[in-house]
């Protein structure tokens, strides 16, 4: 299936424009919004990174790599990408199903996601395509211009700011039960 | 780097967190923007073309005539036009005569529909055509807004991701939004606002807009840009909203008139929010549950009877069977339940987005039922969701592109919509009768490129 859409991209066929959207739009716009952490700026992301691909399908060298290469692209867009002056969204986006959950599962999670947020965005961007879209070090190297080792150490320097972040909640938690 | 459990934990929170948005790009999004970039291409290679004529020209002209001048300073490109100032003066306020008493400018059951005049797209300063659509498809003429009253090098602004290029008020204000049309043009983003019962007159003109724009109640006019600008065409007054942090905002009056639809994130989880009104002063104020909303077209429905319905369209994806291909329906219900809502058949795709009816019992979609058809017989069902593997096909339509044919208006009850068959050629319009299924081509075999709100109507839309 790859092959085929990278074959459509490198044949300019607009129908590679769907497949693409179909089996990566998702991936790319969840990696976006994880990195930029703005829902409107994932989404146009998202439509950039694919047609950037569709522009520029000539610099794929490996048939194999479309999916690392798209989601370096969207990387890149993600640490490039200038804030939106303006916070419009689709009527859709307001009245979305509220959940408020206290369960522990939760709170960590919270705690995690918030001390996400805090990281360097580059730090960040490491740890989302580790540890949301898996891809091997190697492929995040390439896709942040960074040689293996520089994205271990950021990953072992993230990874330690969230059991801060477990840890501070924690802390707070037992502060609150006192 | 070797604690498995927080590296899991990691993991389970990143997927919770990026699974919970919902995937909203759709085919047309795409293909749209991919126009726009073809279309600014050819105006920068136009543009080009142009300057090397002049240089060239030029270049023969001072050769042919002053064989013994000094050599010409270089100036490889012609001096670009001054742009117009894009404020308006308050003189010229489109309605200092009007009042509440103001006519309508049709009956209820009229659609106004317009036409981006010219065969090249590329062009600035459109002129644009506006008529009264009656229900047997017949066209009666509103005007024509002539595109010189439009800021030199104006575009007409035809993409669709923030709302269409033309909207008229319940009592006859026509908005039309443009923009730069390439690099070498000089305008700004912005709204010409005309008076239908006096096109003579010239146009407001108010700045930005790049996020859409939307009518209110009280002919009051919200543009959308880095603040939101708040237009009175009964006064001819402006003022400006802004947007507080952490609110974003929706192109969506409350049918109160009280301000816009908006939710506040209140904490790092996007789930901790809080959704309400953004009042004109820029307060924002919880309302549960939200408010009926104003619309002028009856469109924009994501919510219904608590649920909400989402188009997922990979196939690793939350809800979907990985044997099927194309974009399906998952409705969310508020006790956090997922269900899939198929279009009946596994072969069949669902391009663009999908509406509440007005009752919220079920889903408008339209629907390709023959994704490889060729061009000549290419067309879409518009069919009525009504549950899972349940489906009601309502009419059927011929479009040149299902993947840009779109619902684009709901009359009152849903007693009829409207879908805009857009595509390469020029688009046109379709009224369908719900009851019926009878499906009536709009102005015949004229082009038309929008619908821009019924004539003597407002919808209300309670999102909840």
């Amino acid at each position: 299936v790859e092959q085929r859409d990278v074959q459509g991209l490198r044949e300019r066929r607009p129908e590679v424009l769907d497949a693409l959207l179909d089996r990566y739009g998702r991936e790319i716009q969840a990696v976006a919004f994880l990195i930029v952490r703005d829902r409107a700026d994932a989404e146009d992301i998202a439509v950039e990174t694919i047609l950037t691909a569709w522009h520029r399908a000539g610099d794929l060298r490996d048939e194999a790599s479309l999916r690392p290469w798209l989601l370096r692209i969207a990387t890149n867009k993600s640490l490039t990408h200038r804030r939106r002056g303006a916070r419009v969204v689709q009527l859709r986006v307001v009245p979305d199903i509220h959940l408020r959950d206290t369960a522990p599962d939760s709170v960590a999670r919270i705690a995690l996601l918030a001390g996400v947020a805090s990281l360097p965005p580059q730090m960040r961007a490491a740890l989302v395509l580790r540890y949301y879209a898996d891809l091997s070090i190697e492929e995040v190297a390439a896709a942040l211009g960074k040689s293996p080792n520089t994205v271990k150490a950021q990953l072992q320097a993230a990874l330690d700011r969230m059991r801060l972040a477990l840890a501070d909640e924690g802390a707070d938690r037992a502060v609150r039960h006192a | 780097m070797h604690d498995n459990r927080l590296e899991e934990q990691l993991r389970r929170a990143l997927h919770a967190e990026a699974d919970a948005l919902p995937f909203r790009i759709t085919s047309a999004d795409i293909h749209s923007r991919l126009n726009s970039e073809r279309r600014l291409f050819m105006t920068r290679a136009l543009a080009g073309i142009a300057a090397a004529f002049v240089i060239v020209a030029a270049g023969v002209l001072v050769f042919a005539t002053r064989p013994s001048a000094p050599p010409v300073a270089s100036s490889p490109t012609p001096s670009p036009v001054a742009s117009p100032t894009l404020g308006s003066s308050p003189s010229a306020s489109p309605s200092s005569s009007a009042n509440a008493d103001r006519p309508f400018i049709g009956s209820a059951d009229e659609a106004i529909v317009y036409r981006i005049e010219g065969t090249d797209e590329d062009a600035p300063q459109a002129d644009i055509s506006l008529f009264a659509a009656r229900p047997d498809g017949s066209l009666r003429s509103l005007g024509m807004i002539a595109g010189s009253t439009l800021p030199v090098d104006a575009h007409v602004d035809r993409n669709e991701i923030n709302g269409g290029a033309v909207l008229v008020s319940e009592r006859g204000y026509a908005a039309v939004r443009f923009g730069p049309g390439g690099d070498t043009s000089e305008a700004k983003p912005g709204v010409a606002v005309y008076d239908l019962l006096d096109l003579a007159r010239q146009p407001v003109v108010i700045d930005g807009g790049q996020f859409g724009m939307v009518w209110g109640p009280g002919e009051r006019l919200a543009v959308f840009d880095n603040q939101i600008v708040i237009f009175d065409a009964l006064a001819g007054s402006r003022s400006t909203t802004t947007i507080p942090r952490d609110v974003v905002v929706a192109r969506a009056w409350s049918a109160d008139g009280a301000g816009l639809v908006a939710r506040h994130e209140t904490g790092a989880d996007l789930l901790q929010y809080e959704a309400g009104v953004l009042t004109l002063d820029g307060a924002f104020n919880v309302r549960t549950p939200l408010p009926a909303l104003y619309q002028r077209t009856g469109l924009e429905r994501p919510y219904g009877g608590g649920r909400r319905a989402d188009i997922p369209c990979d196939q690793s994806g939350p809800g979907l069977d990985p044997k099927l291909t194309g974009c399906w329906v998952v409705v969310h219900g508020p006790d956090g339940s997922a269900r899939q809502w198929r279009a009946g058949r596994t072969d069949r795709k669902l391009p663009g987005r999908v509406d509440w009816n007005h009752d919220g019992s079920a889903l408008w979609g339209v629907v390709d039922p023959w994704p490889d058809a060729p061009a000549a017989v290419r067309q879409v069902e518009v069919l009525l969701l009504t549950g899972v593997e349940k489906s009601t096909r309502v009419a059927t339509v011929r479009v040149q592109n299902p993947n840009e044919a779109l619902i684009v208006g709901f009359a009152g009850g849903d007693r009829e919509l409207l879908v805009l068959n857009g595509g390469d050629k020029g688009g046109n319009l379709v009224r369908v009768e719900t009851s019926s299924g009878k499906a009536t081509v709009v102005g015949g075999s004229q082009r038309l490129d929008g619908f821009a709100g019924w004539a003597a109507a407002q919808e209300s839309y309670t999102a909840r």
